[in-house]
């Protein structure tokens, strides 16, 4: 890597802080008095949507186009088995490890990719 | 889940824990978010060090931002050419969700002033909210020490992992035989799981998975997750609101 292009990787950086610190902090100095009920409602359904949101689109269009067929779809596959697991174990780090340990299990049998 | 037997054994006694009892709280709360959080940073030091990051640059990185999506979305991005603002872009939108969490929190922290609340507030990601926002929401008692216990360990796990992923990157020739591609996909499975309490948590997570999913195909590419999620979310208040007899527009 140049000097340049460290200094620029460094500019990067900086600002992606600034837009990360920005939406956690600016509510906890504008919003502090209590919220009306509908808010409260609407706040208990954002972590379940957004992470829902954030994974879809991951495990739907891995290879880079929408493939909703699990036997063709080695992500889709995992995250089926993940919930399964997870439903049954209810513990968040052995659901991550087997999740990451079933698509490396079934790369190296060669029956995904 | 343990969490709960925690703030139920903390709201029966009544004089405020030791610091010792408090961080042994924050500790315990933070032990399943720090075993979630280490292959994930790992992963994040592998990936960042190929792109040729050097391993102080990939560390500070997981110090300034603490963000999962948001680093992983700032390097892939970075290196495949976007300029400044397209990467800073694309990652505010990724971490729109924080200000609806930083709501949720906000009446909660209101003890914490200064600097303190701006270091909790630094440290706001899925995982610690989610921790934080349950305790809050079955009454606990807040304490400072009990958050900063479990803020700082789940940090240093996440910087750590950071610098050993940095430091095989060069070993590691091939993500993919590991599995670590998966990583970030895996953490947010595990986290969506526990949230599908009932029936209209699990259909409002359908819902936005699948409207991000269409958004996404449409050519939304930056703003899926945060449609996907408002709408998604919206829908699911107006279901239960209707449920509860208080009205659906109310």
């Amino acid at each position: 890597m140049t000097t340049a292009t460290l200094v620029a990787t460094m500019l990067c950086i900086l600002l992606c802080t600034l837009v990360t610190w920005l939406p956690r902090l600016l509510p906890l100095y504008v919003f502090s008095r209590d919220l009306p009920s509908w808010l409260k409602d609407w706040l208990n359904f954002i972590p379940a949507a957004v992470m829902a949101a954030l994974v879809a689109p991951d495990v739907f269009l891995y290879g880079g186009s929408f493939n909703p067929n699990p036997l063709d779809n080695l992500f889709l596959l995992a995250a089926l088995a993940a919930t399964v697991f997870g439903l049954i174990v209810r513990n968040f780090f052995a659901t991550i490890v087997f999740a990451m340990a079933f698509v490396a299990v079934m790369r190296s049998l060669g029956l995904a990719s | 889940m343990r969490l709960h037997v925690f703030t139920m054994s903390e709201s029966l006694s009544q004089d405020s824990p030791s610091t010792a009892q408090a961080m042994k709280l924050g500790f315990s709360r933070a032990m399943p978010i720090v075993l979630g959080y280490v292959p994930v940073a790992f992963a994040f030091g592998v990936l960042a060090t190929q792109q040729g990051m050097p391993i102080w640059l990939a560390t500070a990185t997981s110090v300034l931002m603490f963000a999962g999506s948001g680093q992983f979305i700032t390097i892939s991005l970075w290196f495949a050419g976007a300029g400044y603002i397209s990467t800073a872009l694309a990652v505010f939108v990724t971490n729109l969700r924080y200000v609806l969490m930083a709501v949720a929190l906000a009446p909660h922290v209101k003890p914490l002033k200064g600097l303190a609340r701006f270091i909790y507030g630094w440290q706001i990601t899925d995982e610690l909210f989610a921790v934080h926002i349950t305790a809050f929401q079955q009454g606990w008692k807040f304490n400072r020490t009990a958050i900063f216990s479990a803020t700082t360990l789940a940090q240093a796990s996440w910087v750590l992992g950071t610098l050993v992923g940095g430091l095989c990157g060069s070993v590691v020739t091939d993500v993919k035989p590991l599995g670590l591609d998966y990583a970030i996909s895996a953490m947010f499975l595990a986290l969506l799981i526990p949230q599908c309490t009932d029936r209209l948590h699990t259909l409002t997570a359908l819902l936005a998975a699948f409207f991000s999913v269409a958004l996404h195909l449409a050519g939304l590419h930056q703003w899926n997750v945060v449609l996907a999620t408002m709408l998604a979310a919206t829908m699911g208040t107006m279901l239960a609101r209707r449920a509860q007899g208080k009205g659906a527009g109310a």
